[in-house]
């Protein structure tokens, strides 16, 4: 990823195409557990990528990339939210998916979206991104300590939403 | 619950919706038809201002904050200022934006400083040997240095200048080194990759794969520069 990064910085537009595309899985996932709908998501998504390209000559270290990407999207996706608050009764806003057996896809954002919004995107990041504890404080612009209790708080919400799931 | 369970739920690759995928592509469709560098962004109104009263001025300035603490003309094209915030990060802004300033034409490379004419430096370089041009500023004594090497189908170059005394930063470059991936302990170059390795080496990145090791590892002839230069 480090020469897509390194040619991308040097103006190689393929390049940069290919990077955005190689984390487009980590970005949905990401924007979807903020925004909790495809459309908005790929908003977020497609607002993130015109940044990066502005915004990539900033980057000067390759190896913080991720953190920095998803430190942009996140900032898209807070965009979004204070938007949507503003614009749109809480009550129309989309129902979150609901499972579906056999849609791996569906069901495993259906129990991210059972969590608190502040628990899901570190539970996301940490176990579902590889991030550290330090790139999460980082991306999300927390303390350090604040994400290790968010990840406590996480994985007790997870482990019961998963149980009831399996159980239901 | 344990945490690899925890871990096999959550990084389950994730089918991206076919909306998230056209967004993608029209997004990244649009970036094309500017045919703007990536990441060359030009300054803001103000500070761009502030950078060409500095240049008008002819020094580099060490005054208030935010006013360019040194100006680089660079080789590669462009104008790139460097400051240092006390006690904040580095801040670099390019005007204009570097380019590729190697490129091959009928089987022999050509070297492109700044606006001059193209020179052939085919002969001049190899997969071991750099050719250095150096682009101190004669006036400040700020040094810049453009490294390129290799031979025609696999060239590169490498831009440093100096930020600080002896402190020396990247401001672009292409093709300087090689990444590698050892899988199951055979090896191979990333580019050799299959789909299903590249997923490997990505959760090998993650999570620490077993069975994979990456490194990577400069070009001959950009560590000869390097150590010829003595700048890192």
């Amino acid at each position: 990823m480090e020469e897509l990064i390194r040619r991308a910085l040097a103006g190689d537009g393929a390049a940069f195409v290919a990077l955005m595309d190689s984390q487009k899985s980590t970005m949905y996932k990401v924007a979807r557990s903020y925004l909790h709908n495809d459309a908005d998501a790929a908003d977020a998504i497609g607002e993130t990528v015109l940044a990066c390209f502005e915004k990539l000559d900033t980057l000067r270290q390759p190896q913080y990339f991720r953190t920095w990407l998803v430190r942009i999207l996140i900032r898209k996706c807070q965009d979004i939210l204070r938007e949507r608050t503003r614009s749109v009764p809480l009550e129309e806003i989309a129902p979150a998916a609901c499972a579906e057996p056999g849609h791996a896809r569906v069901e495993f954002l259906a129990l991210l979206d059972g969590l608190d919004e502040k628990y899901r995107t570190v539970l996301l990041l940490y176990y579902g991104e590889g991030f550290t504890v330090k790139e999460i404080a980082q991306a999300m612009g927390l303390k350090v300590d604040t994400v290790k209790t968010r990840l406590k708080r996480a994985r007790a919400g997870f482990k019961m939403i998963y149980e009831a799931e399996q159980e239901g | 619950m344990t945490e690899q369970k925890l871990r096999e739920i959550l990084e389950q690759n994730v089918e991206v919706p076919d909306m998230v995928n056209r967004k993608l592509e029209e997004t990244c469709a649009q970036l094309e038809g500017e045919r703007r560098p990536a990441g060359r962004k030009g300054p803001r109104p103000l500070r761009l201002a502030l950078i060409a009263a500095a240049l008008a001025a002819g020094c580099l300035l060490c005054v208030a904050a935010g006013v360019p603490a040194r100006v680089f003309h660079l080789a590669a094209g462009g104008i790139e200022t460097y400051e240092k915030i006390p006690g904040g990060p580095d801040v670099l802004t390019q005007i204009g934006g570097s380019r590729n300033p190697i490129s091959e034409e009928n089987g022999r490379l050509w070297l492109t400083i700044k606006e001059e004419a193209p020179i052939d430096i085919t002969d001049l370089i190899g997969a071991d040997t750099p050719y250095i041009y150096d682009n101190t500023d004669p006036e400040t004594g700020y040094r810049d240095y453009l490294i390129v090497g290799g031979v025609p189908g696999d060239y590169g170059w490498a831009e440093y200048y100096e930020v600080e005394d002896n402190r020396f930063a990247s401001c672009g470059g292409a093709n300087v080194y090689t990444e590698y991936a050892s899988i199951d302990g055979v090896t191979y170059t990333l580019d050799e990759l299959t789909p299903e390795q590249r997923e490997r080496t990505e959760h090998y990145v993650q999570n620490n794969d077993e069975g994979v090791k990456m490194w990577m590892e400069w070009r001959p002839w950009h560590d000869a520069a390097i150590k010829q230069l003595g700048i890192q």
